[in-house]
């Protein structure tokens, strides 16, 4: 089920909600039960049925894992159990979801790699299974391992099982995050706030949240999808393309991001920020404290420390940096082309680092820095969105005018610059570059941004009608 | 605060559960259905069932009704923005999206063209089914084994031709895609038809107009070239066949023509003005009105009919049913290429099918080969791309 479609907003939330809002909590709940454990546990059951809404088989995997994380939970959490055998839990736990994410995620990868090197040793080749891939498996797994380590680290376990599968199935942030740390939501599980103050608010998200999938990212996403469909565009298209892209991108999974804080908080969660006006960033730096947060802060607390940070040498500060990077490439897809996207980052990270967290271009003006930032990332979303490897450098190709554009390439034009497009994408750009930024915006009550707010969300209710099928971005990861 | 605050889930609640509610009690009281609502409950959830509820629920929807007319018509009148199958063109010439699509994407050599698809094992061997050429070469060697010859014919797009149309500042006249795929066939030893060349050929020579603006077919002028290429090679394949066949309507000396032909007016409303789903679209766009030439049997004078008994088997799309099935009826390429050979042809016509479905009707309909010499098989070149069903390797009985 996504977000935009009616079946999601005009049956699923409604009856959801009401239901929640019936459940009744318990004011003085039993030693180690939550006081909201019966709505955790209708929150894991919509869960459920939220993602069953993709592929039904899908939620085996899903349950599996909430089913194991629970018990090696548990047996971590006891005081009796020596060291040696709560490292050798979590190595057990940590192979089992890394597998069950290889096997979904990475397993045709794998497969057509090592077909690839067979074939340049003479050797015969094989078919290629193939595998399913069942949306959102990285996020859940992500938030899943974050539950092992924090009890490996110290934290308490949760005794229901409601309350544990609440956290890893959690409809709002389930297939496209926010990626949860068990640290952040620990508390709220047991007891958080219901108040009228927070839920409306957090209708203010979803209204704004919606409003930027359907009306900013939907229709910059088609100018991107047919440049990069295109053969070999002209220079100023394939430009126009990218930008269109990075347009979309940043609305989609926004949009979706402010939309599950949102409706987190109707259900009385505070879930992290997940963006902080990104294309601000005045360097690469800048840029991954504010794109994907939740992401970046996981990578970081548990997989950057783990590796053992910048606490063990200036080179192994280094490495450390590049692998985290190269690995968030590699978790957003099961492609070369994101372990490269991944990997420039990774080496623009070091070089700041290298010069005291600093771009080279640090003494410039702070407009010219957001510039220069800004197209960097621009770059390197080609990596993203390109079809593979052989067709991002193609795509750059395009960009900077080499090779020739394909003989109907003219006919681009034709798709990408009607006035409505130059219309979306110049409200895009301003969406952009004004300061206010949605989770702001939302956050601070008054009748004049209700009504801006509550505006957008109906005029994107009723375009919602005219637009095809449009899944988030985000949860091809 | 309060106030807005109560005044903030209102609307919610207003939008998400007012909307249901609406629907439900619009299907129970004007209906008098059950709310559709109640029949997720009656189907056991899997995906299938799921997503046609979820579809079912779109298409019953009271405001999507109401929602959508409206506001395509305030997109098109305020931005001119069209849905997304259509492209609006120079001097109201219209375009089919996947048409231009077919042109500006990788071709069939590109592995990008094989994105999302799967190898399938056939016979041992891994093929993908997105390969035009896997089904031709299957498709011509199943034929050989019973005798018959393939002519395969792509017939060229609306903006292959008429690119100008589309973007008025395009440089020349660049080449179509299929030209290569052409030449590709050439090599494997295929017989094939270039309609590409008299296409433009014609045009360049001040023809009249071979597309309709509004539609993605050709004119009955477009149609005609068409015609007279593929008959001028469907003579040169089978010289043996009986003299009229050889000699063609224009040898007036020996030639005792089976068919007459007549002048009449055809009015083309246009299909991709139907795609744009422009509620005002009929007004927006007037019928085009095009001379065609209906072709009927010398004889009864009754219109063109085929012959299941003939040597040369046709298959095609829309194509091959404008003008033929539809108004005026009988005045199509296939009637035009049997007046052309003075003799009928039998025919197999699926629109938009001619990649794949064209021989599962074949496969269906085995007594149509007996007594075949030659099958002429016609497709639109976005076919190679956009196919319906791709171009699956297909049993012949």
């Amino acid at each position: 089920m996504v977000f935009t479609e009616d079946v999601f907003l005009f049956y699923f939330l409604p009856f959801v909600l009401l239901v929640y809002y019936l459940i009744p909590y318990q004011a003085d709940p039993a030693p180690g039960k939550s006081r909201y454990w019966m709505r955790n546990l209708w929150l894991t059951v919509v869960g459920y049925v939220f993602y069953s809404w993709f592929e039904p088989w899908f939620v085996l995997p899903m349950m599996f894992t909430n089913v194991a994380d629970y018990l090696f939970g548990l047996y971590l959490g006891r005081d009796d159990v020596p060291k040696a055998r709560r490292k050798l839990v979590l190595i057990i736990s940590m192979c089992m979801n890394l597998g069950l994410l290889g096997i979904f995620k990475y397993g045709v990868f794998t497969q057509e790699n090592l077909n690839h090197l067979l074939a340049a040793v003479g050797q015969d080749t094989f078919s290629v299974l193939q595998i399913a891939f069942p949306i959102g498996i990285s996020f859940y797994t992500f938030h899943s391992m974050s539950y092992i380590i924090d009890i490996y680290r110290g934290e308490r376990p949760v005794k229901s099982f409601a309350d544990f599968s609440c956290f890893v199935s959690l409809f709002p942030q389930l297939v496209a995050g926010p990626i949860l740390r068990y640290n952040v939501l620990s508390q709220q599980l047991h007891s958080r706030m219901h108040s009228l103050s927070l839920f409306s608010r957090g209708v203010m998200l979803f209204f704004l949240g919606f409003a930027m999938k359907i009306l900013l990212a939907n229709p910059v996403g088609r100018i991107a999808d047919a440049a990069f469909a295109a053969q070999h565009p002209h220079a100023l298209d394939a430009w126009w393309g990218v930008l269109a892209y990075a347009f979309q991108i940043y609305f989609d999974f926004n949009g979706y991001s402010v939309m599950a804080l949102g409706l987190g908080m109707m259900f009385g969660f505070e879930l992290i920020r997940n963006f902080n006006a990104p294309y601000h960033a005045d360097s690469i730096t800048d840029f991954w404290r504010r794109w994907h947060i939740s992401l970046s802060t996981w990578l970081r607390e548990y997989l950057y420390i783990s590796l053992g940070g910048n606490r063990k040498g200036e080179a192994r500060t280094y490495i450390n940096l590049a692998l985290v990077m190269l690995l968030g490439g590699f978790w957003h897809g099961s492609q070369w082309q994101f372990i490269f996207w991944g990997g420039i980052h990774g080496t623009m990270l070091g070089i700041e680092r290298w010069s005291g967290k600093k771009p080279f271009y640090a003494n410039s003006p702070r407009w010219m820095r957001v510039s220069v930032t800004f197209l960097v990332v621009l770059i390197t979303w080609v990596f993203f969105r390109a079809d593979g490897l052989p067709h991002a450098f193609s795509y750059l190709g395009s960009m900077f005018g080499a090779g020739r554009p394909g003989p109907f390439a003219d006919l681009l034009k034709a798709e990408i610059y009607h006035s409505h497009d130059l219309i979306n994408m110049l409200i895009c750009a301003i969406a952009i570059a004004q300061p206010v930024q949605s989770y702001e915006f939302g956050k601070q009550l008054s009748w004049g941004r209700f009504a801006v707010a509550f505006s957008l969300f109906l005029v994107a209710v009723v375009m919602m009608y005219t637009q095809a099928f449009n899944p988030f971005l985000y949860f091809q990861f | 605060m309060r106030k807005l605050e109560w005044t903030l889930v209102s609307a919610l609640l207003a939008v998400t559960a007012g909307f249901p509610l609406y629907q439900a009690a619009h299907e129970a009281i004007v209906d008098k259905e059950m709310p559709h609502v109640f029949n997720l409950f009656l189907r056991s959830p899997t995906k299938e069932n799921l997503h046609r509820w979820d579809d079912n629920a779109k298409d019953r929807s009271v405001f999507a009704k109401w929602l959508r007319p409206v506001t395509l018509q305030f997109r098109y009148d305020v931005l001119g923005e069209m849905a997304p199958k259509s492209l609006k063109g120079e001097e109201d010439w219209l375009f089919y999206n996947q048409d231009v699509d077919y042109l500006l994407q990788p071709p069939y050599t590109d592995d990008r063209f094989y994105k999302g698809t799967f190898d399938t094992l056939i016979a041992g061997k891994r093929v993908n089914v997105r390969n035009p050429l896997v089904a031709m070469e299957d498709f011509r060697a199943r034929l050989k084994a019973r005798g018959i010859e393939l002519l395969l014919v792509p017939i060229p797009g609306k903006p292959s031709v008429y690119p100008e149309k589309l973007y008025h500042g395009i440089h020349g006249q660049p080449a179509s895609p299929t030209l290569a795929l052409l030449e590709d066939l050439g090599r494997r030893g295929f017989n094939v038809v270039d309609l590409f060349s008299p296409m433009l050929k014609a045009k360049a020579g001040g023809a009249p107009q071979l597309y309709l603006k509004r539609d993605t077919h050709w004119t009955p002028q477009g149609m005609e070239v068409a015609a007279e290429a593929l008959a001028t090679r469907i003579r040169s394949m089978l010289p043996d066949a009986d003299t009229a066949m050889v000699l063609g309507p224009q040898d007036s000396t020996v030639f005792t023509p089976r068919y007459l032909i007549k002048d009449t007016t055809v009015e083309r409303w246009g299909d991709i003005a139907e795609m744009t789903k422009v509620p005002d679209r009929k007004k927006i766009w007037p019928n085009e009105s095009v001379k065609a030439e209906r072709i009927s049997d010398a004889v009864t004078g009754l219109p063109y009919k085929d012959d299941p008994a003939s040597p040369i088997l046709w298959l095609g799309d829309s194509f091959s049913r404008i003008y033929q099935t539809d108004a005026p009826g009988a005045a199509g390429i296939i009637a035009h290429v049997a007046y052309r050979l003075n003799r009928p042809l039998a025919s197999i016509v699926n629109d938009g099918g001619a990649s794949t479905v064209v021989r599962q009707q074949l496969a269906r309909r085995g007594e149509m080969l007996e007594g075949k010499k030659l099958v002429v098989w016609t497709f639109v070149e976005r076919d190679l791309r956009f196919g319906s069903k791709g171009w699956q390797v297909e049993e012949l009985p």
